[in-house]
């Protein structure tokens, strides 16, 4: 580590006078690439909430999610996940539109999470995934799929889903207690006749489409 | 193993060539699903024409047993026959929802064996499978990511009864792993599709003594991809 901290050191400030020594792996030692993350909502139904995209993992299948995680699952918040390797979106991405934030970051990893507002504890994600072959303006197009937090019931009832005016994050646990991929809405249409959930509210992967460009 | 001294001899020479010794993949597997079981895993690195099914094209006898009950004596043996590195069950056991395996393989590249083929019966289901189906193995040191699919074989019908069946041509499930399996269901259908696709899913219901079907339609459901590979190509 002081071995590479004073070489990063040396090559700060010899950089302009040996421009041709600064491969990309010595860039990445000084310098941050900035990243535009473009998430489009591919489903037929099913608001998004405000996206967090993130240098650092996020959430992981067969673990436990994070209480952070568990808010955004549940209830749409991302406040617990902002933090400084994190970008939040402004706005909640509605059928067939999109959002787009930027990323600053050393990393070459990058992680998004978003709820689907009309779910119990639903979201879409992309966890870890390698930027490093992207070259400035080159882009990657990734189809999401969606994962469920594990943490609240899908019960589908208007009293448990945010996006229904019901409740959002609870700190109660679900007894399997871990993310996995989403097995699907079953709503009141396809025969559970608790839901309050229509057939309308179904989604099938991929249910977005992220378009990473990286700028800078 | 005895190739660590080749490999510096021939280390310039395979700049310019293909590999032309050992390699070393790592293979992970991790189950995505919320309530779907897999039954011992087979991990095969094969040439190209050992493909072990077709879509759209009729499951060989071997892959029926696999698909129906989750025996995979027949296709390793198969593989075996045409010259394929086989790793059999890695988990040692069910790959529970969540869970993940990781078989390595050694594979000696004079034979050709630089396609990946990964399956495992889904449980339960009557005869629907994971897949990976020969894949090329990248050539170049890295880590790549698959997302695989459920397949249905199309050699028994999804009729959604659990009644212990899993010999090839016996209709019903074997078992429900996570134990939220039911009885007394009337069968959703009798009808076998007759060749390889791409699974549409358990139906399930909302009884556990009776109605249409023995599976449960909020814990047996489940959407593509089913699983996830990490190919580590040292």
């Amino acid at each position: 580590m002081k071995i590479s901290h004073i070489l990063s050191a040396l090559l700060m400030g010899s950089i302009v006078t040996f421009s041709g020594c600064s491969s990309n792996d010595s860039n990445d030692l000084i310098t941050s690439s900035a990243y535009s993350v473009k998430v489009v909502n591919l489903t037929a139904a099913q608001p998004m909430s405000p996206i967090i995209v993130s240098s650092i993992s996020l959430f992981s299948i067969g673990e436990s999610a994070s209480v952070g995680l568990e808010k955004l699952a549940e209830g749409g918040d991302n406040s617990d996940l902002v933090n400084e390797n994190s970008v939040s979106g402004t706005k909640l991405i509605a059928p067939s539109q999109s959002d787009e934030v930027i990323i600053e970051t050393k990393a070459t990893q990058l992680s998004l999470a978003s709820m689907l507002v009309r779910t119990n504890d639903a979201f879409i994600g992309l966890d870890s995934y390698d930027v490093s072959s992207l070259a400035v303006d080159g882009t990657l197009e990734v189809e999401l799929a969606v994962y469920d937090a594990g943490t609240e019931e899908n019960t589908e009832t208007n009293a448990s889903i945010p996006g229904l005016g019901g409740e959002g994050f609870n700190s109660a646990r679900e007894s399997v207690d871990q993310v996995s991929s989403h097995s699907g809405i079953i709503s009141k249409d396809d025969g559970l006749v608790t839901s309050d959930l229509n057939a309308i509210d179904k989604f099938n992967n991929p249910a977005a489409k992220v378009v990473i460009t990286r700028i800078r | 193993m005895k190739t660590s001294f080749t490999k510096i001899i021939l280390s310039t020479a395979l700049l310019m060539s293909t590999s032309l010794f050992a390699s070393e993949v790592e293979v992970k597997i991790t189950n995505l699903t919320k309530g779907v079981y897999f039954t011992p895993l087979l991990v095969s690195a094969h040439n190209e024409g050992a493909k072990l099914f077709v879509s759209g094209e009729a499951a060989s006898s071997a892959l029926q047993k696999m698909a129906e009950g989750g025996d995979i004596a027949d296709l390793a043996a198969d593989l075996t026959t045409a010259g394929a590195t086989n790793i059999e069950n890695p988990a040692g056991a069910l790959l529970a929802p969540g869970m993940n395996t990781t078989a390595m393989l050694s594979i000696d590249d004079t034979l050709g064996n630089d396609y990946l083929s990964i399956v495992a019966m889904m449980l339960p289901t009557n005869d629907g499978f994971i897949a990976l189906n020969s894949v090329k193995i990248p050539s170049e040191a890295g880590t790549y990511v698959y997302k695989l699919n459920a397949y249905d074989a199309g050699t028994e019908a999804n009729d959604e009864i659990i009644n212990g069946a899993g010999a090839p041509n016996t209709a019903g499930i074997p078992a429900a792993p996570d134990g939220n399996g039911g009885t007394g269901a009337s069968g959703l259908t009798s009808i076998a599709e007759g060749f390889v696709h791409i699974h549409r899913g358990n139906v399930g219901d909302f009884s556990s003594t009776a109605g249409i079907s023995d599976l449960n339609a909020q814990t047996h459901r489940f959407l593509n991809p089913v699983a996830s590979v990490t190919i580590v190509v040292k």
